[in-house]
């Protein structure tokens, strides 16, 4: 038994000193003489605009490849896309757009404003799944043949890269006689106007295959070919050149591919956040000190080293926005690592230790979804300031109905999206947002629901600045929830394949900090 | 008997019929919820959900929505799955073949592989190659199921380079020849039938083995021994025949939970299997998907423990029948 | 020999200690995160760090603690589950209709399901863990327990029991369960490894409990961070877990393996020829103990062509270890001296295969327990190397049907079997025949017909017969020549005919 293991042991060390980058005979063409470019990621669904998976961003970027938007981003911020310009009525309610002309859906026909009129309208009936509320839009009008007006029900100052910017433009002539989108597989949901088309899909693998489109109107497709490869390891599958890019938060993971050849794309803004959201309607917990308590006694710097591996990662800060964000406030109150003086506030608050150096009269749970190195680290850092911390794991629809039922003490929760358009702070408090944001904790402070609502009409970059600014004081000041850290993605690639991937200003779309951006293969500027 | 055994199972299938309703509907939350957990999905707002709910029909009473599962059992339209917008039926049958593809073969060399080496082990008991062949076995046993598949995947994929790392085939293959074709399975599907070989032969093994020793003890094979009968025919015809009931059982579970996929496994390769998709639609609280996937589960599982009953006599003629009331008890 | 019975025992002893106090000794707290991350083993160190810098090596004994208890205790209530069940299942149909039920439930609906829900509605603490699983992996294993309870049940002694009033419970406990024991220790062993593992799948799934350190906690880092399998750091963070839990999933199988007295290697035998026995079986200078424990001493006499010999002695004087080994049945070890038939010496090492069932033929204490239940009788004819119309005559003359061959054993009475194994064991005019008290299971009146029969044949096919009995009025009646074994010495007994 041993001298099996010893020798396989052996064996592994010495292939692993063996092993070399595999891509040297990568090769950026396959045998026909097409540039493919392979990309590692899971099965996010049919892509029609109804029927994509919404389980994670995969299937509104699958979505993207076939169908476009009014706006989009690139590596310098919003672009026009579909639309040329637009302007706003000075009650910031109207927004007209001027359409590019000559646009052609893949099937041949002209993309005209009715269709832009089309989509809007019958999106307010059959919802886009991903992230946009369609009850801002009161209208949609037809001015030109080139020229559309949307106007809106109420001032919503993110609206060119939350609506504008992810609402897919679909072809009146095929959605008008489909009276349930959801069930709607045929070949004909995936007609758009991207920069691709989907040649083949294989819904029980996962894999997607889709082929550039001849007469893009934005530009030429620099690709023939991008593959989808539903991989479970991405890094080892890259290294066997099954892929030729691949995503991974895991630091040391990173470094390790990179030290093999490949080039490492670190997600700026770094876009995904993980944090401990307190239940505000908790008897110990509804006490904001407890919280700053809590707060001082995280040595979040610590945590965010240990878990991803990596000492340059990001600290939250307190006010929520991330420091590498446009709209981040650095003068918001900060809880540096404090032992003494979360201990200090604990005995104020008259929970004494006892023999044993354990405040008996706080015993806290923290509710975590999948297992949490996080949460580990909590319990031992809470540990040494007498607090008694449960570690209470639980699956994804067992931890957003706890959630919703304010069924728990605090929680551990991570998101993407944290540095798209701020208006997130708004859907988090309001009491209205998805489950595992804020749960039923409505963070009822008055002046900050009153900010959270003015900033949507303050068109100005500088005056909304200066309202998200506060609402992040009152944040820090307040605690309802307490960022850890943000966790960049990494983004490993063969760059003699493909290296025109890049950064999306504040992430694509609503702040998805991914690379694949449409905007990659195309040849617009 | 046919009816005997009919009747019992019959029972317990109505009834689970009835748990793969109610069971699903106990766990706490439901599809919507599960998006919302997720740590990179969607925000939902009100509208979006109340959408969902009409769509997906969460907001009919109970009631109706049982009616709605009679109905679609009654029919074999379990409706669409939530998480994959795919009819129930057209995913089942689209993953099942893949997971009887791997499962099955490695059943099939599983068993074949611990009745031997169990008859010989057993035959062979407190002699040097037993003791051998056991520690191998069940050192092997003792690892768990995707450490076995990591490190055959790491030497044979990653460092060597034989085989492909997941999938069940080479995405988009230009290939029309079915040989291509089936090459092509072949050579995905070799490492996790290897690995799930390796993971379930030792428990057969040990339950042969311990059964072999048993009935070569009885007195019997000490008189087959006596009649000067070869090796072979004492190994395979009386001791086998002999150690067989348990083993039959085994295998008819095995048979019966071979539907039910290898969730590690087919994670590991990324092979498309009803595991994964039983994993997901727990978790995801997929109720059309898990009500599909149950009833295929019961049907198949029923029906092998089923046959299982009914065979019982013909294997060993003393059986009078598990379901038969004794007249002198 | 015996050391591989000492070393499991040992080893378990060890991890038992570990587990209790063990956790006393560490030199970190296992969640202490204040190391470095993957850092190799080092003196402070001995089997590393994990990612967060917290001691593996800590961990190790921490999780020993943990694995050790969901294990033991998991097996201890799973398999006391399967005996119960299986043995109430496969006695009593009433009690089968529920227990079969539930398992086939339990076996359909997946085991994440029903562990979600039970999580869900009780928290997912390890006591809650060992409940769970303890519930849910019975049903397989109880299925084969019943199934094997179903043939027991229809057997002669569980029949006699039931027919002489015995208690149900007293019957399953006292005839069926000792059978059952190859199972029990199967499902002993393999369910506290799988529970180890199992638990290690949990974490997987976000199940686990965190609060405590255990060897599936630790194997769970092997799934959610493929990046150790990049280096070698999974050597030291996945190995030793896995090892420890190999070891002890072998020990327990070494521990509960049965205890036999060991055999001492074949030498190389020498076989001289006896002098004036050539056409005779002859027992030369025969020695047999047990450890250690002489069972015959200096025994030597013959068996002359066609005669009857009678060996008699009370019970437990010998006489069915001497047959045996007259019959070549005995491990070289145990004995000396030789046996031989018509001079070929039984320590031959092919004797078995050249002259069993054709030189020499042996009818067995038991007719019932002799024939193989499963098979039918023809096939155990046959399967000598006669004929189906040999195989028919010698029933014939046996005075049985022929259609006897087309049964099942437990189809026959026991006279019909004694008959029958009388016709198997003249079916290839053997020289010698060796019937161990083939009466001794008979009553009084069938008893004499078998023994009647068998002089009859005897004297009809001019073989040897040993007849070994230890009923002093057959043995006077009908041999030649009767032996008797006391003290571990075989003398003649003088005949005297009446």
């Amino acid at each position: 038994m041993k001298k099996v293991l010893y020798l396989l042991l052996a064996a592994v060390m010495v292939l692993t000193a063996a092993c070399s980058p595999s891509s040297e005979n990568a090769t950026s063409t396959d045998s026909s003489g097409k540039k493919v470019v392979r990309i590692g990621w899971q099965n996010s669904g049919f892509p029609s605009p109804f029927t994509f998976d919404t389980q994670g961003p995969g299937g509104f970027l699958r979505n993207s490849f076939l169908f476009d938007t009014l706006t989009w981003k690139d590596d310098t911020g919003v672009i026009p896309w579909l639309a040329t310009s637009w302007e706003v009525s000075s009650n910031n309610l109207e927004y007209t757009f001027t359409l590019v002309k000559d646009v052609k859906f893949h099937d041949g026909k002209p993309l005209t404003a009715d269709d832009v009129v089309f989509s809007y309208d019958y999106f307010k009936k059959h919802s886009f799944q991903w992230n946009v509320d369609m009850t801002k839009v009161a209208s949609v009008q037809k001015v030109s043949d080139t020229q559309v007006k949307i106007t809106l029900a109420e001032p919503y100052a993110p609206f060119i890269t939350e609506i504008a910017g992810k609402l897919p433009i679909i072809p009146k002539h095929i959605w008008s006689s489909v009276e349930k989108p959801l069930e709607y597989k045929d070949n004909k949901a995936l007609i758009g106007s991207g920069p691709f088309t989907l040649k083949n899909y294989d819904s029980t693998t996962g894999n997607y295959q889709f082929a550039k489109n001849e007469n893009y109107f934005k530009g030429k497709v620099t690709v023939d070919e991008v593959q989808y490869i539903a991989v479970e390891n991405r890094m080892l599958s890259l290294q066997n050149n099954e892929i030729d890019g691949g995503m991974t938060f895991n630091y040391t993971e990173a470094k390790k591919v990179e030290s093999l050849g490949y080039k490492n794309l670190k997600s700026k803004p770094t876009g995904s956040a993980v944090r401990v959201v307190f239940n505000l309607n908790h008897e110990q917990l509804k006490d904001k000190r407890l919280r700053q308590a809590i707060a001082y006694a995280l040595d979040r710097a610590a945590i965010a080293e240990k878990i991803t591996g990596n000492s340059e990662v990001m600290v939250g800060s307190a006010g929520v926005i991330p420091p590498d964000s446009d709209w981040y406030n650095a003068n918001v109150k900060k809880y540096d690592y404090n032992v003494d003086q979360a201990n200090k506030i604990l005995d104020e608050l008259g929970y004494t230790k006892n023999a044993n150096g354990i405040r008996d009269g706080l015993k806290l749970s923290v509710t975590v979804n999948a297992t949490s190195q996080e949460a580990e680290l909590m319990k031992s850092m809470l540990a040494k300031v007498g607090i008694d911390l449960k570690i209470q794991t639980v699956d994804a629809a067992t931890f957003s109905s706890a959630m919703a039922e304010g069924n728990f003490d605090m929680t551990i929760t991570g998101h993407i999206g944290l540095s798209g358009d701020p208006d997130f702070l708004r859907l988090w408090f309001s009491g209205k947002a998805g489950n595992s944001l804020a749960g039923k904790g409505v963070f009822n402070n008055e002046k900050f629901q009153e900010l959270a609502n003015q900033q949507l009409t303050k068109l100005d970059e500088k005056e909304r600045k200066e309202v998200i600014n506060q609402m992040q004081d009152i944040l820090a000041e307040e605690l309802p929830t307490l960022v850890l850290y943000h966790r960049p993605f990494y983004y490993l690639y063969n760059a003699k394949v493909f290296d025109g991937w890049f950064n999306t200003a504040g992430g694509i779309a609503d702040g998805i900090p991914l690379t694949d951006n449409k905007a990659a293969f195309v040849d617009y500027k | 008997m046919i009816k005997k055994v009919v009747s019992l199972y019959g029972f317990v299938f109505v009834l689970l019929i009835l748990l793969n309703f109610f069971l699903p509907r106990l766990m706490p939350g439901g599809p919507i919820e599960y998006l919302e957990g997720l740590d990179s999905g969607p925000v939902l707002t009100e509208e979006q959900k109340q959408m969902m709910k009409e769509y997906y029909q969460l907001d009919d009473s109970l009631g109706e929505q049982f009616l709605n599962y009679i109905q679609g059992m009654l029919t074999f339209d379990f409706g669409n799955s939530f998480i994959h917008k795919q009819p129930v039926t057209e995913l089942v049958f689209d993953h099942l073949p893949y997971t009887l593809w791997i499962v099955g073969i490695s059943t099939v060399f599983s068993l074949a592989l611990g009745i031997l080496l169990g008859l010989w082990s057993g035959w062979f008991h407190h002699k040097h190659g037993d003791r051998r062949l056991m520690l191998t076995m069940m050192a092997l046993g003792a690892l768990p199921e995707f450490l076995v598949g990591m490190i055959l995947l790491l030497i044979f994929s990653v460092y060597l380079g034989y085989f492909p790392m997941s999938g069940a085939s080479t995405p988009f293959l230009n290939t029309d020849s079915w040989w291509g074709v089936m090459v092509d399975s072949i050579h995905h599907a070799t490492l996790p039938i290897i690995s799930l070989t390796i993971i379930s032969v030792s428990s057969t093994y040990l339950l042969v083995r311990n059964e072999t020793i048993q009935v070569i003890a009885s007195p019997f094979i000490e008189f087959a021994r006596m009649k000067g009968i070869k090796h072979n025919r004492l190994l395979y015809r009386h001791i086998f025949k002999n150690a067989l009931l348990p083993i039959f059982t085994l295998m008819m579970i095995r048979i019966g939970a071979l539907f039910t996929g290898a969730i590690f496994i087919e994670a590991l390769f990324s092979y498309p299997g009803i595991g994964k998709l039983l994993k997901e639609a727990v978790l995801s609280r997929d109720y059309p998907l898990m009500h599909g996937l149950f009833f295929v589960f019961s049907a198949l599982i029923l029906f092998f423990n089923a046959l299982a009953d009914y065979l019982y006599p013909k294997l060993d003629p003393r059986v009078k029948g598990g379901t038969k009331v004794a007249k002198d008890l | 020999m015996q050391k591989i019975y000492k070393l499991p025992a040992i080893i378990i002893v060890l991890f038992l200690i570990v587990a209790f106090i063990g956790p006393a000794f560490v030199p970190y707290d296992p969640f202490s995160y204040d190391a470095a991350a993957y850092l190799e083993p080092s003196a402070e160190h001995w089997l590393g760090t994990s990612q967060l810098g917290q001691d593996i090596f800590s961990q190790l004994i921490y999780g020993t603690r943990t694995s050790l208890l969901i294990g033991i205790s998991i097996a201890a209530c799973s398999t006391f589950l399967v005996v119960v069940l299986g043995l109430l299942a496969g006695y009593f149909s009433l009690a089968d209709k529920v227990i079969n039920g539930v398992a086939n439930i339990l076996l359909v609906l997946p085991d994440l399901l029903l562990i979600l829900l039970i999580v869900a509605f009780t928290g997912g603490g390890i006591e809650q863990l060992i409940i769970i699983l303890s519930l849910l992996s019975w049903p397989a294993y109880m299925r084969i327990v019943r199934s094997v309870v179903l043939t027991l049940k229809e057997r002669d002694f569980v029949k006699a029991s039931q027919s002489f009033g015995g208690n149900h419970f007293y019957i399953l406990r006292a005839h069926i369960l000792p059978h059952l024991r190859p199972i029990v220790k199967t499902k002993f062993i393999l369910t506290c490894k799988s529970a180890i593992l199992t638990e290690a799948g949990l974490a997987f799934l976000g199940l686990g409990d965190p609060n405590v350190v255990s060897w599936g906690s630790m194997l769970n880092v092997a799934f959610s961070q493929p990046t150790i399998f990049l280096d070698s750091s999974w050597v030291w963070i996945v190995l030793p877990p896995v090892i420890l839990l190999a070891v002890l999933t072998l020990s327990l199988t070494f521990l509960l393996e049965e205890k036999q007295p060991s055999k001492v290697r074949m030498k190389k035998v020498e076989i001289h020829p006896i002098q004036g026995a050539e056409k005779d079986l002859s027992v030369h200078q025969v020695n047999i103990s047990f450890d250690k424990k002489a069972i015959v001493n200096d025994v030597s006499f013959q068996v002359k062509r066609g005669e009857i010999v009678s060996l008699i002695g009370p019970s437990g004087s010998g006489k069915t270890t001497m047959a045996r080994a007259m019959y070549g049945l005995l491990p070289a070890g145990v004995w000396s001296g030789d046996i031989q038939y018509d001079g070929h010496s039984v320590k031959n090492q092919d004797f078995a295969n050249r002259h069993y069932w054709k030189t020499c033929a042996f009818i067995y204490q038991d007719a019932r327990s002799a024939f193989n239940p499963l098979l039918k009788l023809k096939e155990q004819f046959l399967e000598v190397g006669v004929t189906m119309e040999q195989a028919i005559q010698a029933v014939e003359e046996v005075s049985l049907s022929k259609d006897i061959l087309d049964k099942f054993p437990h189809e026959c009475s026991g006279g019909m079997l004694s008959r029958a194994l009388i016709a198997l064991a003249f079916i290839n005019k053997p020289d010698f025949i060796i019937a161990d008290e083939p009466t001794s299971a008979l009553d009084p009146i069938l008893k004499k017909e078998i023994v009647q029969l068998l002089v009859e044949k005897v004297r009809a096919y001019n073989v040897s017969l040993l007849f070994i009995t230890h009923d002093l009025d057959v043995a006077y009646a009908i041999s030649d020549r009767v032996l008797s074994i006391e003290n571990q010495h075989v003398e003649e007994e003088k005949l005297c005919h009446a």
